[in-house]
């Protein structure tokens, strides 16, 4: 059944009630489970019987080589890949105990944030980036949004650096400064996981260290799960490390017990480099 | 084997880089030197009447000499007007659908296609359709409203696809961007992609408006070539000489020149329609230059302030 399908015959469950069953999850058991499953793009097979479980407040890094199928399953938490036509779908994706393809998509998308490999600010000043999300769903006064934004701004570490032209595109600041407002953005509607798809493939090494050093920051209070074609940025930031390779998830763990002693002979060679 | 002789192979591709500058260069140079003709052409031509105001805002002759061209100035620009307030709502919307919304189906790819050939219908037969259509069967009459409706035909097909193309070329990551927060599309669209397409949208626009501007044979069986006297002081809607009336037939400038150099009898024919032809040419100019200047603007308010 498609995705578009099941959305229509399942009552969605309402924000609020998934909200709750989230904060009722415990600090490190599993937040998103995955439970065989399996995702085509028309013909072609982008994931094979992945099942896994996501900690709660840790950040998991998902590694492996280009159309190993780590992104398309990133995406699918969110639903970004129900904008693909011919994409199907089985098997099962729990967040926080809701199965993510009977919810609304836009409120599931409220719950699970998400930051891109291209900085993508909306084209407006900084201030009014950071406050879209909020005032969609209710009306914010002048004094509550000044503290949203510069909450935001500084748990994305840009607050130094912005706090004098927040009136200023967000287009116009450079692209590490972006990406950390994206970043600043999507936590203004306190999304309880915050996906990161190789959130800094773009960014020059100090942009990229900052950003490294924010997702462990970010870990603390909510689920981070980034995707990265950068295994030191993985072992620097990751808790837990999930190997992916031709859509199968081949060996997941700890990210230090992963790195030092992978079980799988492929994780292995990946890991030194024999392919890529 | 030939030892393989570096020096002679880059003095070689050097000399090909040299000439294929040169051919190029002249190419355009030419192109250049035969629009700058035409441009100073016109300009000197029509240079006397160009700076007279008496010219500019009088009422043509029939017979004498000294008719000027005021109500044909005032008809272009109304005409321009009403025929963007008609056809801007409408391409936009359609931009949109195509987009943004529409299926990959086979009504959607018909409807490219329509849309398509319609932009290179001969201006003519819009011309044509709109006398047959708008001026006999639904008997509006030689009117500014038809001559606004035909020019809306003929303007929409180009309008679509400029703000489809604006639209197109926003960064596929914005509309992520927006998505991924749970925006619907129609957040998305409003909020993300069409401020971000906004500069390019607003330059097709003012370039739309130049080509309507000039345009003939669209407007010599629909809003006429009769422009009657205009009373500014006149606000009764029903009344020829009311400026605003839109059932008053209104002789824009790119007709006049048709007109008085197909029919004239005005002994100074030459001068009026020189004249003519350089207001009409300054005025294109003027939205050219405006589109260039609104769209750098928009982009840098885009981007940086």
């Amino acid at each position: 059944m498609s995705m578009v399908e099941r959305k229509n015959t399942e009552k969605s469950r309402s924000l609020s009630d998934s909200q709750a069953s989230m904060l009722s999850v415990a600090e490190g058991e599993s937040v998103i489970s995955i439970r065989n499953f399996n995702l085509w793009y028309g013909d072609f097979q982008a994931l094979k019987n992945i099942s896994l479980e996501i900690p709660k407040n840790k950040a998991t890094a998902f590694i492996g080589p280009s159309g190993c199928g780590k992104s398309t399953l990133l995406r699918t938490f969110n639903r970004m890949c129900d904008f693909v036509p011919t994409v199907r779908t089985e098997g099962t994706i729990e967040v926080a105990g809701c199965d993510i393809f009977a919810t609304e998509p836009n409120e599931l998308r409220v719950m699970v944030g998400m930051v891109f490999q291209h900085p993508n600010p909306f084209p407006m000043s900084i201030r009014d980036n950071i406050l879209y999300g909020p005032r969609r769903m209710r009306k914010i006064s002048k004094a509550e949004g000044d503290e949203i934004v510069e909450r935001c701004l500084r748990d994305a570490g840009l607050w130094d650096e912005a706090k004098d032209k927040l009136d200023q595109n967000g287009l116009g600041i450079s692209g590490g400064q972006q990406q950390r407002l994206c970043i600043a953005r999507a936590l203004a509607v306190e999304p309880q996981v915050l996906l990161m798809d190789e959130p800094t493939s773009a960014l020059d090494p100090i942009s990229t260290s900052l950003i490294e050093e924010l997702m462990v920051e970010l870990a603390r209070d909510r689920t981070v799960v980034v995707v990265t074609h950068n295994m030191q940025q993985a072992t620097r930031v990751a808790d837990k490390t999930a190997f992916f390779y031709l859509g199968e998830l081949i060996e997941e763990g700890p990210t230090k017990q992963l790195f030092s002693q992978p079980r799988e002979e492929r994780t292995k060679d990946y890991l030194t480099g024999r392919f890529s | 084997m030939a030892k393989f002789d570096m020096a002679a192979h880059v003095r070689r591709i050097n000399s090909q880089d040299k000439i294929a500058t040169g051919i190029l260069t002249a190419i355009v140079g030419l192109v250049l030197l035969i629009l700058a003709a035409i441009v100073i052409y016109i300009l000197v031509a029509g240079a006397g009447k160009l700076f007279d105001v008496s010219f500019l805002t009088s009422k043509p002759q029939q017979f004498k000499v000294g008719g000027g061209i005021g109500p044909e100035l005032f008809n272009s620009f109304y005409l321009l007007f009403l025929t963007l307030v008609i056809s801007v709502p409408l391409s936009l919307g359609a931009a949109i659908y195509l987009s943004q919304y529409a299926p990959e189906n086979w009504v959607t790819n018909v409807a490219k296609t329509i849309i398509e050939t319609l932009s290179s219908l001969p201006s003519i037969v819009v011309g044509l359709f709109g006398f047959l259509f708008f001026v006999l069967t639904m008997g509006w009459g030689f009117s500014v409203i038809a001559g606004a409706v035909a020019l809306t035909m003929f303007n929409i097909p180009i309008l679509v696809r400029t703000c489809q193309q604006a639209l197109e070329d926003v960064p596929r990551s914005q509309r992520d961007a927006g998505l991924a927060m749970g925006l619907t599309r129609w957040e998305t669209t409003i909020h993300v992609l069409l401020p971000a397409a906004m500069p390019a949208i607003v330059t097709g626009i003012v370039l739309s408006a130049g080509r309507v501007f000039g345009e003939a044979a669209a407007l010599i069986f629909t809003a006429g070539q009769s422009a009657p006297v205009l009373d500014f002081t006149c606000f009764d809607l029903s009344s020829p000489s009311c400026p605003w009336n839109i059932f008053r037939p209104a002789e824009t400038l790119a007709v006049h020149i048709w007109k008085i150099n197909s029919e004239g009898v005005v002994p100074d024919l030459e001068a009026i329609s020189n004249g003519t032809a350089a207001v009409l040419m300054v005025c294109i100019l003027a939205f050219n230059l405006i589109a260039r200047f609104v769209g750098k603007l928009l982009e840098r308010r885009l981007t940086s302030e």
